[in-house]
């Protein structure tokens, strides 16, 4: 059993293997032994979870030769369960899909290659490995995206991805290295030991475990897309639709997977989980808006990724990591399934538009009223009625500290920012029948605050079984109650004042004043420019370019 | 460090303006294999006699060697000709050994940076014989025209840019930490250098591999292929050879 870990990463590794040297004699039908191997490692990762989630083999490190070290821990089998599963469903949509274009062979090498090194990053547990396993991840992403050779669209925005990537890159270097002088090892399991007690190490004269937590946090940031980062992966259609699919599941999650793989350094970093809550709280709500503005659905999606991956930095920041790994895989499959169900939407769509042709029907469906009263005020009361009945029936029923639980009630306005965004844009507050929306709206509140609660205590109990280490991971990212309250109120306010603003707009038909209307352009202009964030890289590229080519000359190329 | 290392070593890892005599001279070397040779060993003299002292240079000189090769990384990052830019990349790397001096490998470090430069270097001048230069401006298109060909050439480009597991890799991975402990600055300028190497490299290949080719290919033979091919794989296990003993 010990070898499972390795047989699961060996398995792409031999397919990519046989597939270059098998290509000539096979043809395309060489795709098969891909998906075949693929599918053991899947069933190989399941027996590893299986015996993960029953305690039927020790947990401990896997040790092959040298650095080739692995965990077998629950994150490990879990993840390395989540990838291969991922990557089998891509590999066999791929046979078809990838069967015309050219390169097909080049393709699946990349996509077992991408799969063993996905592995190898969220099972390594040597630091070199690790970095090994990190920078190829970016490599293989920008050839994957740069599959289609003649387009110049494709292959300028998987080098934009792959600078990012080498940005995002060398701070996790930096992160290692600083580990390695202060604990004089390279294994990541010696490392959480040493750190557990504490330590009084420092690094660059501030603490090591703020300085690491830092760098770490960077790394993640740049491949998790948060804001100021994330100008890659809006564009990243270009590349084939089974990448794009990798890519949203799986691949822009590994910043989530990496704060969750150091999170024993996290428990000594307060201070950056804080960071990383605002940056993940601005990350999401910019995802989030721009989404809305983008009048290209493909980039609306890579935008809707940039939001969730904001969540899932916020869930961090608020100490949940293991609901940083629900919400990871969650996305993962929910985001997969859209792509993978693109082309059959839009082929669909060609064959069959769903409007029947009887002129009845369109006389009818063109001309029915829109229903225009909408039930605002209840709506509004309700969504502020429903978190803090819950508020309160924790603190009375669960615990009287509960108002202390700051990650709880963080998580709750996450419920609340969910189910008001389940009002909007599912129902869209429209329904013959009121009774049936408000049922069908508490079922959803009761769905999102009840499934988020209890998942994230299944995970937190899976992933981190030791109830101190928990404690102490959400204790580190704490605030003190005051300004936890103040950013509480704030937060309710904004929330409440959308809603006015929103009702009294609507409901009234108030006239729009002319500053009003002007700010209004200026903020539609300013997002759908996409707050000018590409632009100014285009600008610093193009400067520093120049400078390079003016020294050049001047200097005679010598 | 003695002035008796130090005045010999700034001319053997050339520091700017040094460094321009350096270039001119490789970029004048018409033969291809000769200079590929000599870009492999041509650090060596210069890492033994520092590897001679024990103690770092002065943080005055260890700056000027960051600054140099920050400088020939960011000026590769717009050459269009891919011999003059694995020369700016090899007075770069030769540069960044200086962050090395004073610590132990200094002989593996040097041989760590110059392997896959030379590697590359070779490639080149096959195709420089095949298409008459390896230049942005000649649209080569590669990828379409020559895949073998452009598959190693991107392989090798990588190598040079230290990517896993390219012996520069751990190279930088080994200088980074080398200096980690002791100057921020050092270190910072190491780490720029790594990404200013690979934005080069990626612009190069963007040039020179990508694009839909109009001609019938034209590619090495399966021969040469494999034993290039060999050579990546020689590449990677040296790599982690090498790792083994710098870390």
């Amino acid at each position: 059993m010990t070898v499972l870990p390795a047989l699961i990463i060996l398995l792409p590794l031999v397919s990519a293997a046989l597939t270059v040297s098998l290509s000539a004699r096979m043809g395309r039908r060489v795709s098969d032994i891909s998906v075949v191997l693929i599918g053991l490692s899947f069933a190989m990762s399941s027996l590893e979870l299986w015996s993960a989630v029953w305690g039927q083999a020790p947990r401990n490190e896997v040790v092959l030769v040298g650095w080739v070290t692995f965990f077998r821990d629950p994150l490990s089998a879990l993840l390395m369960w989540v990838i291969a599963g991922f990557s089998l469903i891509v590999h066999a949509y791929s046979r078809r899909y990838m069967a015309d274009e050219p390169g097909f062979v080049r393709f699946f090498v990349l996509l077992n290659l991408m799969t063993a090194a996905l592995l190898v990053m969220v099972s390594a547990s040597h630091l070199v490995l690790l970095l090994i396993a990190w920078h190829l991840v970016g490599v293989l992403l920008y050839l994957l995206l740069g599959q289609d050779l003649h387009s110049q669209q494709a292959q300028r925005y998987a080098f934009v991805t792959f600078f990012t990537y080498r940005l995002g890159d060398l701070p996790v270097v930096l992160a290692a290295v600083l580990l390695f002088h202060a604990f004089g090892t390279w294994s990541l399991p010696e490392i959480f030991t040493a750190l557990k007690g504490g330590s009084d190490a420092t690094a660059f004269g501030l603490p090591l475990a703020g300085v690491v937590g830092f760098l770490v946090a960077l790394s993640a940031f740049a491949r998790s897309a948060q804001f100021l980062v994330h100008t890659w992966l809006p564009y990243t259609m270009s590349g084939p639709t089974p990448v794009s699919a990798l890519m949203h599941a799986g691949i822009v999650n590994a910043g989530g997977v990496l704060i969750n793989r150091f999170a024993p350094v996290y428990v000594h970093a307060g201070e950056v989980l804080h960071l990383m809550f605002i940056v993940g709280l601005v990350t999401a709500i910019i995802g989030s808006v721009m989404m809305l503005t983008q009048h290209d659905v493909k980039k609306a999606l890579g935008y809707s990724t940039m939001g969730q991956m904001g969540f899932m930095i916020m869930e961090c920041g608020v100490g949940a990591f293991s609901l940083a790994i629900y919400h990871l895989i969650a996305h993962g499959m929910f985001k997969g399934t859209l792509f993978l169900n693109a082309s059959g939407v839009i082929r669909s769509a060609r064959i069959d538009d769903g409007v029947p042709p009887e002129d009845l029907y369109t006389f009818i469906v063109e001309r029915r009223p829109v229903r225009t009263r909408r039930p605002w005020l209840a709506m509004a009361i309700f969504t502020l009625a429903v978190p803090a009945a819950v508020l309160f029936l924790a603190h009375y029923f669960v615990e009287q500290d509960f108002f202390e639980k700051q990650g709880a009630v963080i998580l709750l306005f996450f419920g609340w920012m969910t189910g008001a965004q389940l009002i909007f844009a599912t129902y869209h507050m429209r329904a013959e029948n009121p009774v049936r929306l408000f049922s069908l709206i508490l079922v959803s509140f009761v769905i999102v605050v009840v499934g988020y609660s209890l998942i994230a205590h299944g995970f937190d109990v899976f992933l981190r079984p030791d109830p101190e280490f928990r404690k102490a991971l959400y204790a580190a990212a704490g605030i003190r109650l005051v300004y936890f309250d103040i950013f509480v109120a704030i937060l309710t306010t904004v929330i409440v004042l959308g809603w006015l603003y929103a009702y009294y707009v609507e409901r009234r038909n108030m006239p729009t004043e002319d500053w009003n209307r002007r700010l209004r352009q200026l903020f539609y202009s300013v997002v759908s420019h996409e707050l000018y964030v590409s632009t100014l890289y285009a600008s610093a590229s193009r400067h520093i370019l120049s400078g390079a080519r003016r020294v050049n000359a001047r200097l005679g190329w010598r | 460090m003695s002035v008796l290392v130090i005045l010999p070593a700034i001319l053997l890892l050339p520091l700017f303006p040094f460094s321009m005599v350096a270039v001119l001279a490789f970029d004048r070397l018409r033969d291809g294999w000769l200079r590929s040779l000599l870009l492999l060993v041509w650090t060596l003299p210069g890492a033994a006699l520092l590897s001679t002292s024990d103690t770092a240079p002065p943080a005055w000189l260890v700056a000027w060697a960051m600054l140099t090769a920050l400088f020939y990384a960011w000026r590769a990052v717009v050459l269009q000709d891919a011999r003059l830019w694995i020369v700016f990349l090899a007075v770069s790397s030769s540069a960044l050994l200086w962050a090395g001096a004073g610590g132990a490998a200094m002989i593996a470090k040097a041989l760590g940076l110059s392997l896959p430069i030379a590697f590359a270097s070779a490639l080149i001048e096959i195709i420089e014989r095949r298409r008459g230069a390896a230049h942005v401006a000649l649209d080569l298109r590669l990828a379409g025209r020559a895949p073998k060909l452009a598959g190693l050439f991107f392989i090798g480009l990588l190598a040079v840019a230290a990517m896993p597991v390219s012996p520069s890799f751990f190279v930088l991975l080994a200088l980074v930490s080398d200096q980690a402990a002791t100057s921020v600055m050092t270190t910072l300028a190491i780490l720029a250098c790594w990404l200013l190497w690979s934005w080069a490299a990626a612009r190069l290949v963007t040039g020179i591999v990508i694009g839909r080719a109009h001609t019938a290919p034209n590619d090495i033979s399966d021969h040469l292929a494999s034993f290039y091919g060999a050579g990546v794989v020689g590449l990677g296990l040296v790599g982690v050879l090498l790792g083994g003993i710098m870390l």
